[in-house]
């Protein structure tokens, strides 16, 4: 399971409030392989921030990762000291918030919140510090650079190259000027252009993954198209692994490979993007297909809501999150949270409808047995 | 349904705000927010108002219900005007101000005989534009008459800033039968109680505080509040929009319902086009200040006309990924000027495509060009290659 870039394995995320626990992400677990667009899909409420934003490792006081595992090539970030997980943020994995205007530091410029960033983490490759080490004089010093480009390590960026690496990406994702832009304030910056910063700079390390918090909802269509024609973009150009937080349905479908559907802190169901929109298995995903419109010319279909409203997590129902506004709730679902059911290759669902035992409803599948 | 009847109509409608006043009083910048909108809405139908943040919609929406004193145009409610605006002659003042400074600088000191010209030319202009001032004044003053609150209701956008924190429900459904003498005693609370079950909740809420509900709740809260006063027209200003998806087809079926059980006429504002075209009859289409295209949802989407509808209808990304590959996107250009101080011209032109000199200067004004489709733009037939 070597192509597998980050591994979830059951984790809890709580907030301990005066009023109690409030269980924002309750055990889930996922994988995302190399190169892939994972798309997190949720109503408010659903844990798919938290759970991003565990992966980070950025859950604030009196938030806490309980329980799990968040295995990054590898490397357990739950379990890493606050000074090791900084290597981590920016370098490997960067983060694009949903909001452009509160994640810029208005006091300081653009250049030197994307600088920041890249004096912080990137050094000059081994190639361009050999270059440079053939032209020191004094042998001694020679001798002690090679033997640390050998090992690995090389020197930081100076303030110069960080600039060029700043401009460079700026142009990237298309700001206009950049040279003379990246002297400029966040408010001197339409919402779009923002955005856009927001990405060049998550971009400026090479990140592995990036995860995309929602990163469109605040813009407008015409602006939305844009920056999702920019992530594709940028997504083959420099051979990154995304995932992408949305409630949008039809943002999933655009750009998404996987997606998971998240309700009540746990997974609901998991598949391609053509297993979860032609062929949804859990009646949460179906209610929200049916919640959408989805009107052929000509004729008006009347929405199918979902009834009732989310869960409080301070008491999350005992069994299945959804059971509350689930039609087909059955004393199971009340009772006892479902596990993850095999549907095919790529899907799975929770919900005790899949299960050998449970009566037939029309449009769901029996799964062979458990995952 | 008979669409016949028109309820409410908007000519020439303007909403202009004023910024940077200097030291004394001088208005140094116009925000032309609304900048001439003309649209009929019909009893009984949904006219659905749509367009990027900073359009106008909003404006026009709290325009139209007088919660802003509009700057021009009028405003009629079935057949009898409501709102007339005059703000817009003294922009005309001020703009005949600056012609006459910069036309006198043209002119050298010598040439007194034209100057005095000038100035008594000048003097005639200021003194009509100030008697169509006064005029439209008094009218004002005269139309305010007509206003009846009860006719037209709004439902705001954000269920949580929009219902007072220290009252109780009831108190927020009630407040506009009180204020309005409308029921007095036992008789009111009844009248809660039915607007509370008609909005789908119970009886019990009315004792509690907005707080104690869900956005969704909330929201329907507000729309009991509007149905309180047995309105005419209401007017939804992104009512959904803050609310998620499943308890957004909630309130969107309600408010269906409601339509047809007390025969509402909506002016339904949104930014999220695809609910928009499943509510509405019809929409109007906003882009800075100007409505862009006005037509038939069916037709509008369809057939969009309008080079900015067509790139504004093609990035919306439709829940269905096999379609999405298969749909061209047109991806505009760069992003919403600011309406303060626009340049003459199309409002459009500089992200359009197809703009051309003409359009820089000359600003379309909207028409028909096909049977009840309605669209502002110089070179419209030649893109859709129409007669």
């Amino acid at each position: 399971m070597n192509d597998n870039i980050l591994e979830v394995k059951n984790l809890r995320t709580s907030f301990f409030t005066h009023l109690g626990e409030v269980q924002a992400v309750r055990g889930i677990s996922f994988e995302l392989k190399k190169g892939g667009i994972l798309g997190i899909v949720g109503e408010s409420g659903s844990g798919k921030s938290v759970s991003s934003l565990s992966i980070m490792r950025l859950v604030e006081i009196p938030g806490k990762i309980v329980e799990g595992e968040i295995l990054f090539d590898g490397v357990d970030l739950v379990k890493l000291s606050d000074k090791e997980i900084q290597e981590y943020r920016g370098r490997e994995i960067s983060m694009i918030f949903q909001d452009p205007m509160t994640s810029l530091n208005p006091v300081y410029t653009i250049k030197n919140q994307m600088m920041e960033v890249i004096l912080r983490h990137m050094h000059i490759t081994p190639e361009k510090a050999y270059e440079e080490a053939k032209l020191i004089e004094k042998e001694k010093e020679r001798e002690k650079v090679l033997e640390a480009i050998k090992n690995g390590k090389t020197r930081k960026y100076n303030k110069k190259e960080a600039l060029e690496r700043a401009v460079h990406f700026l142009k990237l994702v298309g700001i206009p000027e950049p040279e003379t832009r990246i002297k400029e304030y966040p408010h001197q910056f339409s919402g779009g252009m923002r955005q856009r910063a927001l990405v060049a700079m998550a971009l400026a390390c090479e990140p592995r993954l990036i995860i995309c918090d929602e990163p469109t909802t605040a813009l407008d269509v015409t602006i939305q198209a844009q920056i999702l024609d920019l992530l594709k973009k940028v997504k083959n150009e420099l051979d990154t692994t995304i995932i992408f937080i949305t409630h949008d349905l039809g943002v999933i479908a655009e750009l998404c490979q996987d997606v998971i559907v998240m309700y009540g802190g746990m997974i609901m169901e998991k598949g391609s993007v053509n297993d979860i929109f032609y062929n949804p298995q859990h009646p949460y995903t179906k209610g929200l297909h049916q919640s959408i419109p989805t009107d052929v010319v000509g004729q008006k279909k009347r929405l199918v809501p979902i009834a009732g409203s989310p869960p409080d997590l301070l008491n999350p129902p005992k069994g299945c999150p959804f059971s509350p506004r689930c039609k087909y709730a059955m004393e199971i679902c009340i009772e006892k949270a479902p596990s993850l059911y095999k549907i095919s290759d790529t899907q799975v669902s929770a919900c005790w409808l899949q299960d050998k035992e449970a009566p037939d409803v029309e449009g769901f599948k029996k799964s062979g047995g458990e995952k | 349904m008979a669409r016949e009847k028109e309820i409410l109509e908007v000519k020439d409608l303007k909403k202009y705000f004023y910024i940077k006043h200097s030291f004394f009083g001088k208005i140094t910048k116009t925000l032309k927010a609304v900048d001439g909108i003309n649209f009929k809405i019909f009893e009984g139908e949904t006219f659905g108002l749509v367009g990027e943040s900073g359009c106008g919609k909003t404006t026009a929406g709290r325009t139209i219900i007088s919660l802003y004193e509009n700057s021009g145009g009028e405003v009629y409610f079935d057949g009898k005007p409501i709102s007339i605006g005059f703000e817009e002659y003294k922009n005309e003042i001020i703009d005949l101000k600056d012609q006459l400074k910069e036309i006198l600088l043209q002119i050298p000191k010598e040439d007194t005989e034209r100057i005095h010209n000038i100035k008594v030319l000048y003097k005639e202009l200021l003194r009509i534009i100030k008697y169509k001032l006064y005029k439209a004044k008094i009218r004002q003053r005269r139309v305010k008459r007509n206003r009846d609150p009860r006719d037209i209701q709004m439902i705001f956008q954000d269920p949580y800033t929009s219902l007072n924190p220290r009252m109780t429900v009831s108190e927020i459904i009630a407040e506009g039968i009180k204020t309005h003498k409308l029921l007095e005693g036992d008789a009111i609370n009844e009248r809660v109680y039915y607007l509370l079950e008609t909005v789908g909740l119970k009886r019990e809420h009315a004792s509690r505080y907005p707080h104690e509900f869900s956005g969704g709740q909330r929201q329907r809260i507000g729309i009991a509040r509007a149905l309180a006063m047995d309105p005419k027209l209401i007017i939804c200003d992104e009512p959904i929009s803050a609310l998620d998806v499943s308890i957004q087809a909630q309130v969107v079926n309600m408010l269906e319902d409601l339509q047809e059980k007390f025969g509402l006429t909506y002016l339904f504002i949104a930014h999220d086009l695809s609910m928009v075209k499943h509510i509405s009859d019809r929409i109007g289409v906003m882009y800075l200040g100007k409505l862009m295209e006005l037509a038939s949802s069916d037709d509008l989407y369809q057939e969009p006309l309008h080079p900015y509808t067509m790139s504004l209808l093609s990035s919306i990304p439709l829940p269905d990924p096999e379609a999405n590959k298969k749909s061209k996107r047109i991806i505009l250009k760069g992003e919403v000027t600011s309406p303060i101080n626009p340049k003459p011209g199309c409002r459009f032109a500089g992200r359009c495509k197809y703009a051309q000199e003409k359009c820089t200067r000359i600003d379309p004004q909207i028409e028909e060009i096909k049977p009840k489709h309605f669209v502002a733009c110089h070179f419209v037939r030649e893109i859709n290659d129409l007669k």
